[in-house]
């Protein structure tokens, strides 16, 4: 396994001194990204990366999955000894336990809940950050909103169902930076929103708001789970607290007829009306 | 200065919008075109700007570099104090140096190496 930034300035370091400049030449000429280059001799000549703070990881999954993502992430994140990665589940949840509004969704935020609180009392002086996606979204909004003891580092989104009028600004001083990844292919979140009662198309159309950075991307519910995405937008979020912009942000197409049709759709009052009026009618 | 793009670092580097404030601040203070380029050193830059991430102001002291608002240069120092030769990188510093200040050639060691920014005039 290759070292870190921060193992090699520590090896180099350790090194006898007439050894020292030599070693660094070699590690900075086998760099082949010049603008890595340039960090890393930074690095280098400040001392910089021997006492980096713990960071603990947090992967929250969406509904009807295992999550194979989970590991994957965990793998990309492997050469930063300072992150330490939990993928955290609550099992495989089913589509009518995410559609009904009442009781089910409770099971899995105390789940989350309770490892984020376990974490935190094995490790008082660690930052935590959370990736969650789809339904693990609503768990962690539901949590900051309602838990004022939890506090989060940073926070990574994606295909989230979160709806976009969330009081961000009431969670604000609880959670750091907040980045959202919505593909502008994802009709989950728009479907979700049509369905039933809790969610949002954050993971669609965004926030818009000034407490979370909106990215887009040309893809759809799961499309982010390749190493590419998490190498070049993740890791760096998650590592340096860098956002990376996405070129599809500013070039993306409007919504299209049907994504905007589907998320103004009112079929659930439709439907809640019409099973209302079918109790009445039964009971009078 | 305007050719510093402070708002697309701080909205790559949203965490470091303070310290990116106060690099800037810094390195714009009291330009004049009659005068050489002020030199410093990344340790000073660091303290002024004072970051939560040292990764993260590398990078965007390396952004700065690349966008010729700085220029970095490593100095090989004497041990009778006093540069003796300046290079671009760090792999560019030869192994062994005629030392002109005590006249004789010494092997260049990591710690009489200073990496140094050139601020802009």
């Amino acid at each position: 396994m290759p070292m870190s930034l921060s193992e090699e300035i520590q090896r180099i370091r350790n090194l006898p001194p007439e050894l020292q400049l030599a070693a660094a030449q070699r590690y900075i000429s086998a760099e082949p990204d010049p603008e890595m280059r340039l960090v890393a001799e930074t690095m280098l000549m400040i001392g910089a990366g021997s006492q980096e703070k713990k960071h603990l990881v947090v992967l929250v999954h969406g509904i009807r999955t295992f999550a194979v993502w989970q590991e994957l992430l965990a793998q990309e994140l492997r050469n930063f000894p300072n992150v330490e990665v939990f993928p955290i589940g609550y099992g495989f949840f089913d589509a009518i336990r995410f559609w009904c509004p009442f009781l089910t969704r409770k099971g899995p935020i105390e789940r989350v809940l309770r490892q984020l609180r376990n974490l935190r009392a094995k490790h008082p002086t660690a930052d935590i950050s959370v990736v969650a996606h789809s339904f693990g979204t609503y768990i962690l909004a539901q949590i900051l909103r309602d838990e004022t003891d939890v506090r989060l580092h940073r926070l990574q989104l994606c295909g989230s169902i979160i709806p976009p009028e969330y009081r961000w600004d009431q969670v604000a001083a609880r959670v750091g930076l907040v980045v959202n990844d919505a593909g502008t292919r994802d009709v989950w979140p728009v479907l979700a929103t049509l369905m039933t009662w809790g969610y949002g198309a954050s993971g669609t159309f965004g926030f818009k708001t000034s407490e979370v950075k909106d990215r887009f991307h040309d893809c759809s519910h799961s499309d982010f789970f390749t190493a590419k995405h998490m190498r070049k937008y993740w890791v760096p979020l998650i590592v340096d607290g860098q956002v990376v912009l996405s070129s599809w942000s500013a070039k993306r197409p409007g919504p299209g007829f049907l994504m905007t049709y589907l998320n103004l759709l009112p079929l659930k009052s439709i439907l809640g009306l019409t099973l209302f009026v079918a109790a009445y009618r039964l009971l009078a | 200065m305007s050719s510093i793009k402070l708002d697309s670092l701080i909205s790559e580097f949203p965490e470091e919008t303070e310290a990116v404030q106060r690099l800037v601040r810094f390195i714009e203070a009291n330009p004049s075109e009659d005068r050489p380029p002020r030199e410093v050193t990344a340790q000073r830059l660091f303290d002024q700007a004072r970051p939560s991430s040292q990764r993260a102001l590398a990078m965007i002291l390396a952004r700065l570099v690349q966008s010729g608002v700085l220029e970095r240069i490593f100095r090989v120092e004497s041990e009778a104090l006093g540069g003796i030769g300046d290079f671009e990188s760090i792999d560019k510093i030869p192994p062994v140096m005629f030392d002109s200040r005590t006249g004789r050639d010494i092997e260049v060691k990591l710690d009489q190496v200073r990496m140094i920014y050139k601020l802009p005039r």
